[in-house]
């Protein structure tokens, strides 16, 4: 689904940190002394027989490029991969087969010949390898949650009824709903009629009703959209989008009745500021939230 | 609240995941399931590591994002003003929110899927800390309601993207026993499939293929289907529609029928009085006691009462 390629390759090449040394070398080392311990090379079936060209194979590419310190220490393993190893889908391709016939027919065979103990022994740089993986990808998960809860959790804007509908119905677009790697999509429709603009009216200060159409995009970088003070210098959301202002002051306006002002509007957090081509009412200043929940 | 995935150190090398339904996924919720089926186990109970998948709180994030509380307190409070509006319309906007969003939504079921995902993968890597190697371990699954869905999902995920590093074969996580109860996963397909396209397919396998099926992987030598699943059985109430069953009649549209599952069909009654010696015990004991008579009707969709009724099914099949 995600980044596999990159993940097995920075664990291959001990990249990533690990409780063991759960390498491809190390995995191919205990495959190959599993086969000797049961003597699975000699059983003649077709999975004893695939697995001994995978690791012939695997044999082969660490003999022609076998990665120095100064290459693991590189920051873009995966371009490293590339370089060096240009069929590195075939080396993962040919991991999996490994593990899976490693795991089942000739862990069976180990487990006939010398018994559960011996065969989780031999063949522990699996488990590690298989721990690692197991480790990177909770992570990834734990990583993809966290993006949900800045969208959708308690500190993330709430919507109202127009909203839930027209972000229900471009769900599937790209950048709304989640990509290819189930990650959420960093954009949301902002739509709605708000009445909380403030503006200076001849030197008072007055509400200004106004209808709003934009988007909201959500910060999912760490530190962003922290709750106190910080949360208003880096917030998790900011929106920008068209302003249709009422041309009279005073709370629940309706600003189409007469021709709206038209204007732009910018958000940071929830913080909102818009500038009208209108003379009257240029700035307004607003500050996000529904005085009616689902409604405005 | 943010995620944390439960997390157990295991005394033997089983291990059991409690998914709850609708509402009531939070840690306190799972306290007297947790003790059922360790009464069901018995002495063995103490090899066995419980886990709780608690998602309540991604729910939550949907429900009060919409303000779908708000907006049912507002309706309901156009029909009564004798009703206490505020726990009501959030108890309600626990249920709806909880059915609603992992259907309609495809982020709510993403994020809710790789929740069930991490926790699984928490499971097995606690397994492997504690010595126990992926194939050697012995892990089971009890779900019940929406959870019964969720775990659907969850389970065809695991197998079919690799990097997750979940699939029955090559990464040897395999799930003895997956017990569903009051499985609401075919009355899903069915209604999602009769609103189109008002339902977005991605990211859905309840709906993929021309059925239901069951979760594997293909044995990348022989091309042999490798199921995720040893023993997949379902357990639904006459009484109960979440089940598939509208009082006492199946139908085939909203009951589960995953290929080669067993099927358990409990008997229900819609009080707690089975016999008439029982009526004469609760009437005698009511006139001794001088207070009205015990009689109840019985909640055909509780878990509890599921788990109650096959303890010691639930014992044999954990222990075989």
């Amino acid at each position: 689904m995600v980044s596999r390629l990159t993940l097995l390759a920075l664990l291959a090449f001990g990249a990533l940190p690990s409780s063991a040394q759960g390498g491809i070398r190390d995995i191919v080392s205990a495959v190959e002394a599993g086969i000797e311990a049961c003597r699975f090379d000699t059983v003649g079936t077709p999975h004893a027989e695939r697995l001994i060209q995978e690791i012939a194979f695997l044999n082969t590419r660490f003999a022609l490029s076998e990665p120095g310190p100064s290459a693991l220490a590189r920051w873009d393993q995966q371009q490293y991969l590339n370089r060096s190893l240009p069929d590195s889908d075939s080396i993962t391709s040919s991991l999996d087969v490994i593990r899976q016939v490693a795991n089942n027919q000739l862990a069976d065979s180990l487990d006939s010949a010398i018994g559960k103990e011996g065969r989780r022994e031999i063949l522990q740089p699996l488990t590690d390898f298989h721990a690692d993986l197991l480790h990177a990808s909770l992570q990834q998960s734990l990583e993809r949650i966290r993006k949900y809860e800045v969208k959708f959790g308690p500190n993330s804007a709430r919507l109202n009824l127009l909203e839930v509908m027209l972000n229900m119905l471009l769900q599937s677009a790209p950048g709304f709903g989640p990509n290819e790697n189930g990650d959420p999509g960093s954009f949301e429709v902002l739509a709605g009629y708000t009445t909380t603009y403030f503006t200076l009216d001849d030197g008072d200060v007055g509400l200004v009703a106004a209808g709003e159409i934009g988007l909201r995009r959500y910060m999912f970088g760490r530190g962003w959209g922290k709750r106190g003070f910080i949360g208003y210098i880096k917030p998790n959301h900011v929106s920008a989008g068209l302003y249709m202002g009422s041309t009279e002051t005073g709370p629940l306006a309706w600003p189409w009745r007469d021709s709206p002002n038209y204007g732009a509007f910018m958000g940071w957090g929830g913080l909102k500021v818009a500038y009208t081509l209108e003379e009257e009412n240029r700035l307004l200043i607003s500050r996000e939230f529904h005085v009616v929940p689902w409604l405005f | 609240m943010s995620f944390e995935t439960d997390k157990q150190d295991w005394p033997g090398e089983s291990a059991i995941l409690l998914v709850h339904g609708v509402g009531n996924a939070k840690r306190g919720d799972y306290g007297q399931l947790v003790a059922q089926v360790r009464a069901a186990l018995g002495p063995e109970a103490q090899s066995f590591a419980v886990y709780r998948l608690m998602y309540d709180g991604i729910n939550d994030w949907f429900a009060e994002k919409t303000q779908l509380a708000t907006q049912l307190e507002r309706a309901l409070g156009f029909f009564s003003s004798r009703i206490d509006l505020p726990t009501v319309s959030n108890v309600m906007a626990e249920v709806v929110g909880d059915v609603l969003w992992p259907v309609l939504s495809q982020s709510a079921r993403t994020v809710l899927r790789e929740a069930y995902l991490a926790q699984l993968k928490q499971m097995v890597l606690d397994g492997i800390h504690a010595g126990v190697p992926a194939r050697d371990q012995n892990l089971h699954i009890i779900c019940h309601s929406l959870g019964c869905f969720h775990t659907y999902e969850a389970l065809h995920a695991a197998a079919q993207f690799r990097s997750h590093a979940l699939l029955p074969s090559t990464d040897q996580v395999r799930f003895r026993n997956v017990v569903f109860m009051a499985s609401p996963v075919q009355l899903i397909r069915s209604v999602a499939e009769s609103m189109g396209g008002l339902i977005s397919k991605r990211w859905l396998a309840t709906l993929d293929g021309d059925s239901l099926s069951v979760p594997g992987e293909v044995d990348l030598v022989t091309n042999e289907f490798i199921a995720s699943i040893d023993r997949t059985v379902s357990i639904a109430g006459a009484l109960d529609p979440v089940g598939g069953h509208f009082f006492r009649d199946k139908a085939a549209w909203a009951y589960m029928d995953i290929p080669g599952q067993e099927s358990i069909i409990d008997s229900q009654d819609t009080l707690n009085i089975n016999s008439p010696e029982e009526l004469s015990q609760v009437l005698h004991s009511a006139l001794r006691e001088r207070e009205p008579p015990d009689i109840r009707p019985n909640n055909p969709h509780s878990w509890s009462a599921y788990v109650d009724r096959h303890a010691e099914d639930i014992r044999q099949w954990f222990l075989a």
